[in-house]
């Protein structure tokens, strides 16, 4: 059986994580926009991890989406090396 | 049927040519090679330069002496490239080009590379830095009032985590991102 490139698997992981991840961070954060009056502070936890989620909304947008691009043309040459010594060798 | 290979060109590359016939077939090559092309008189005793074997369709250039009893890479019969190449997987084809001699063939070759690994540093560095100068940006944020106030170091070193913070994030992980491309161009599946 062909063995698979375990870094492509992970690769597909990361990029996916960091797309869903991202999103889904920037989902959180805007449950805290516009609390009622008299809304208690959530605490220095939620407060270092607002401050996380929004530092990383973004940059994990971008490198997650660039690395499923990157991916998709690493697929695209890959198939196409293939395509090339199958219609050399057939 | 008595194997005649035309002594211009290198018998390995004409039809009718098989590795059991290599004594025969050197032979032919030396025999041609003596008696189609003289030597120049300057280049007797020089040295051959390379041991790439000769390009088919191709005549050869001079009659340099060839050394019969050295064992040429040359001279080795081709095995068949295409059952090698097929056994690996398309991934694994595009480290081809890149491999050096030595390197190990299973997992990825550049695990003891100070380059990478000072990559590798640099890569969790910058997100480490990113997260550090935006959240100590933000926590001195309502220290002093906005208005009014001219600027101060600290000011000025605010904004800039401000600035440097978000870049910073994004190229630390790209470079993590980037060092693991590298990893899965330059894998090869373990013999």
């Amino acid at each position: 059986m062909r063995k698979r490139n375990p870094w492509i698997g992970l690769l597909w992981g990361i990029g996916i994580a960091l797309v869903a991840g991202g999103y889904a961070a920037n989902f959180w954060l805007q449950t805290f926009y516009y609390p009622p009056p008299g809304t208690p502070s959530p605490g220095p936890v939620v407060v270092f991890l607002q401050d996380l989620a929004d530092n990383f909304v973004s940059p994990s947008l971008y490198v997650g989406f660039g690395t499923i691009a990157g991916l998709l043309f690493l697929h695209a040459r890959s198939r196409k090396r293939t395509k090339k010594s199958v219609d050399s060798h057939g | 049927m008595a194997e005649s290979f035309d002594p211009r060109f290198d018998p390995r590359f004409q039809p009718g040519y098989s590795p059991s016939s290599k004594s025969a077939s050197r032979a032919d090559r030396r025999t041609a090679e003596n008696e189609t092309v003289p030597e120049k008189p300057g280049e007797q005793g020089k040295p051959k330069e390379s041991g790439v074997p000769d390009e088919p369709g191709k005549p050869k250039k001079s009659g340099v002496p060839v050394e019969p009893e050295t064992p040429k890479k040359s001279d080795v019969p081709d095995e068949p490239e295409t059952s090698k190449k097929s056994d690996i997987p398309d991934e694994a084809d595009e480290s081809k080009e890149s491999d050096e001699p030595g390197e190990p063939d299973s997992g990825s070759p550049d695990e003891h590379d100070p380059f990478e690994r000072t990559l590798w540093v640099v890569a969790i560095a910058l997100v480490v830095g990113g997260v550090v100068a935006a959240y100590w940006a933000n926590g001195i944020n309502y220290a002093q009032s906005a208005i009014g106030t001219p600027w101060t170091w600290q000011s000025i070193v605010q904004s800039s985590g401000w600035a440097l913070s978000s870049p910073m994030i994004t190229i630390g992980l790209a470079l993590a991102v980037g060092l693991l491309f590298r990893r899965a161009m330059t894998w090869r599946p373990p013999k």
